[in-house]
């Protein structure tokens, strides 16, 4: 600023509003907002044009023009109070101060779904801290390749939880797009619109189309929260969140000794309420797992509200059960007799590598020559190949 | 542009004479918006009073209001213009028999008297400033949220038959959205973006007495302390601001005057509240008693 000194004292003020302004940008890029260069124009031009009047005022314009989304909304405020009331505060930040660690380390597992922690926690507000202009493409392809157990960073962690929400919006996309195309298939229903328009004198006034009735894609989670999956069960029970309330006709139940059914509460928006309600139902998870009795209780139980013949159903387990796998070869040919399809995804499966794969669980070797597929989910490249287990086709 | 901190608070009060309690947030935004010419989104849950707003916004500013209601399935057709079809086959069976040229009713069954205006060309076509609300566009087909980045973008349409129709005033775009789904990050650029969330127990209080002045003091305080109370629930449907109007109204109808002492009126007037069964399944006198203290506890402190 030393080389602004004998700037008239108006065009130093703007000078000093613009750069704060880029350090704001900056910071907000850093959290993730997306920020075009027309964003940037309209933000200059409310402060140019009065918003600076009061901080409420400059708040609520750049709010309104920077946000696009409820979490940013909600994020927003937290940002401009680092930003603009405390500006050395994004230049001096104190990563490891015991109380950031400590945050860091009970940050982990199914805890994660108190999102409003999360957020708080993983807010950037150190722009050194992340890396604005370097590390593209390998980088990205690293962090696409980690393993979900080894992430420990809640930045990363909710870096991963954008891309899995995005997944599963990006699957709903995609089917939506092919069922949509096969309903568009309709043609002239010659034959009911010659009958309709007889009162016509056969003029075709009002015309009648066939359509090609599709159902509707159909998805039911079975996903697994016992001990052995604690690393993956976060991730996947927020994939099932993203998927049911993409999809209407999708349902999800937990298990580990016992089955309980989650449906309602990954269906509801507030996250808030939905880590209540998970906490309420959480007693018992991260134990063994019992997956026959599980599957059995599911058959006998629910099967038959929440399986059709055009379901697919989803199976999110490592496979370890204290069981015996006949039994669990029972229940998941009950269940493939009963749906189109049965999915096991299974994470440890991406853990083997060359020359020697993982050595599969007994019970799941007995069940593999019965699924329709069986593939692995343990990170965010694994996660995004997982969508030829939902077509529906 | 001119942003002005007068004309937002200009805004806030003349939102309020038409009917809608809107903070300073909402007012900067939609001030913005049309000194920006940027369309607005108004994210929020169900009954929170999106659509209230483009409402309060128009007779405000004495725009005319063209609303489009979206659906899955809508297409352009729908929304933009459609061919009158029956007008124009019996157009044609009219002048079978005259020596008009072919060329000449072709021309004139392509004309503009032969459109269907749907909301989206009414609005570029209007004569005047007008308000276009796109409401529940999450309802709406990904297609159609592409379609409906080119008319944002340019604000003119192309119909083959007759040709290019551009805009002839701007209109003041406000979509809203219950975030059944998520829209496009495209769409959402181009927007002004604001999360319309519940209202504060002041700001609901004021909308209370804004639109039942007859309600006696207490009980507006009252009604409003046990609808944030039940906010808190755990309620599959949480109550937006038209069912406490709906509610209060309602309890005004039963003369009721203190909510202490009407519990059986309470109960008999919840499903203006409670809109789903699980919801209804959970009321009973104690449950309603608890909330009842609750929120008096909340409004003594």
């Amino acid at each position: 600023m030393a080389d602004n000194a004998d700037m008239p004292h108006e065009l130093r003020a703007d000078t000093l509003i613009a750069s704060r302004l880029f350090r704001f940008i900056n910071l907000l890029r850093a959290n993730g907002f997306d920020l075009s260069a027309n964003d940037i124009k309209a933000a200059h031009l409310a402060i140019s044009d009065g918003a600076l009047s009061s901080e409420d005022h400059l708040q609520n314009s750049l709010r309104s023009i920077f946000c696009q989304s409820k979490s940013q909304w909600q994020a927003f405020p937290i940002l401009f109070r680092i930003s603009w009331r405390n500006p050395q505060t994004d230049e001096h930040v104190d990563t490891d101060s015991p109380a950031s660690s400590q945050r860091e380390s009970t940050a982990t597992g199914l805890s994660y779904f108190s999102e409003s922690l999360a957020l708080e926690q993983t807010l950037t507000t150190n722009q050194d801290t992340v890396d604005l202009y370097s590390g593209g493409a390998s980088d990205a392809r690293t962090f696409s390749e980690r393993d979900f157990r080894f992430v420990f960073n809640p930045h990363d962690m909710r870096h991963i939880e954008r891309i899995v929400d995005d997944i599963a919006r990006r699957m709903q996309k995609r089917l939506r797009r092919r069922a949509r195309q096969d309903r568009n298939r309709g043609h002239l229903d010659l034959r009911k619109t010659a009958r309709t328009n007889l009162r016509h004198n056969g003029w075709p006034f009002d015309l009648y189309y066939r359509r090609k009735q599709k159902s509707p894609v159909r998805f039911l989670l079975l996903l697994d929260v016992s001990q052995s999956m604690e690393v993956y069960s976060y991730l996947f029970l927020r994939f099932a969140r993203g998927l049911l309330q993409a999809f209407k006709d999708t349902d999800a139940y937990a298990f580990h000794t016992d089955l309980i059914h989650i449906g309602d509460e990954l269906r509801d928006k507030s996250t808030h309420r939905l880590e209540a309600r998970l906490k309420n139902l959480s007693s018992g998870w991260l134990g063994g797992t019992r997956i026959a009795v599980s599957l059995k209780n599911f058959n006998q139980q629910h099967a038959k509200q929440s399986v059709q013949k055009d379901t697919i159903i989803v199976i999110f387990s490592d496979g370890y059960d204290s069981g015996d796998p006949d039994d669990l070869v029972t229940e998941v040919l009950q269940l493939k007799s009963i749906s189109r399809r049965v999915v096991w995804v299974n994470p440890l499966l991406g853990r083997g590598t060359n020359p020697e794969p993982l050595p599969i669980e007994k019970s799941l070797f007995a069940v593999l020559p019965h699924l329709d597929l069986y593939t692995s989910a343990h990170n965010i490249n694994s996660l995004k190949n997982l969508e030829p287990a939902f077509r529906y086709r | 542009m001119v942003f002005r901190v007068s004309e937002v608070n200009q805004l806030v009060s003349g939102l309020a004479a038409c009917g809608y309690i809107a903070g300073n947030d909402l007012a900067t935004t939609l001030h913005l918006a049309q000194k920006l010419e940027r369309p607005v989104l108004l994210e929020g849950d169900a009954g929170v009073g999106k659509t209230a707003i483009a409402l309060a916004l128009a007779q405000y500013r004495d725009f005319e209001l063209i609303r489009l209601q979206c659906y899955e399935g809508l297409d352009s057709s729908m929304a933009l213009y459609e061919w009158n079809y029956q007008r124009q086959l019996m157009t044609i069976r009219l002048h079978e028999q005259s020596d008009k040229a072919s060329s000449a009713v072709e021309e004139k069954i392509f004309s503009e008297e032969f459109l269907l205006k749907r909301p989206l060309l009414q609005a570029i076509l209007s004569e005047q400033q007008s308000v276009l609300l796109i409401d529940e566009l999450d309802r709406a087909d990904d297609e159609f949220e592409a379609f409906l980045l080119e008319l944002l973008a340019e604000f003119q349409i192309t119909i083959p038959e007759i040709g290019t129709i551009k805009a002839k005033h701007k209109p003041l775009v406000v979509l809203t959205s219950n975030a059944t789904r998520d829209l496009s990050d495209a769409l959402r650029r181009r927007c002004l973006y604001h999360f319309v969330d519940y209202p504060s127990r002041e700001k609901e209080l004021q909308i209370l007495l804004k639109h039942l002045p007859l309600l006696p003091d207490d009980l507006s305080k009252s009604i409003v302390g046990f609808i944030q109370n039940l906010r808190q629930q755990n309620l599959k449907k949480t109550p937006g601001i038209a069912e406490t109007l709906d509610w209060a109204s309602a309890l005004l109808q039963m003369q009721v005057t203190d909510l202490r002492e009407s519990l059986p009126e309470i109960e008999s007037t919840l499903s203006c509240v409670l809109k789903t069964r699980s919801d209804r399944e959970q009321v009973n006198k104690a449950w309603i008693n608890k909330v009842l203290e609750e929120s008096t506890n909340r409004v003594t402190e």
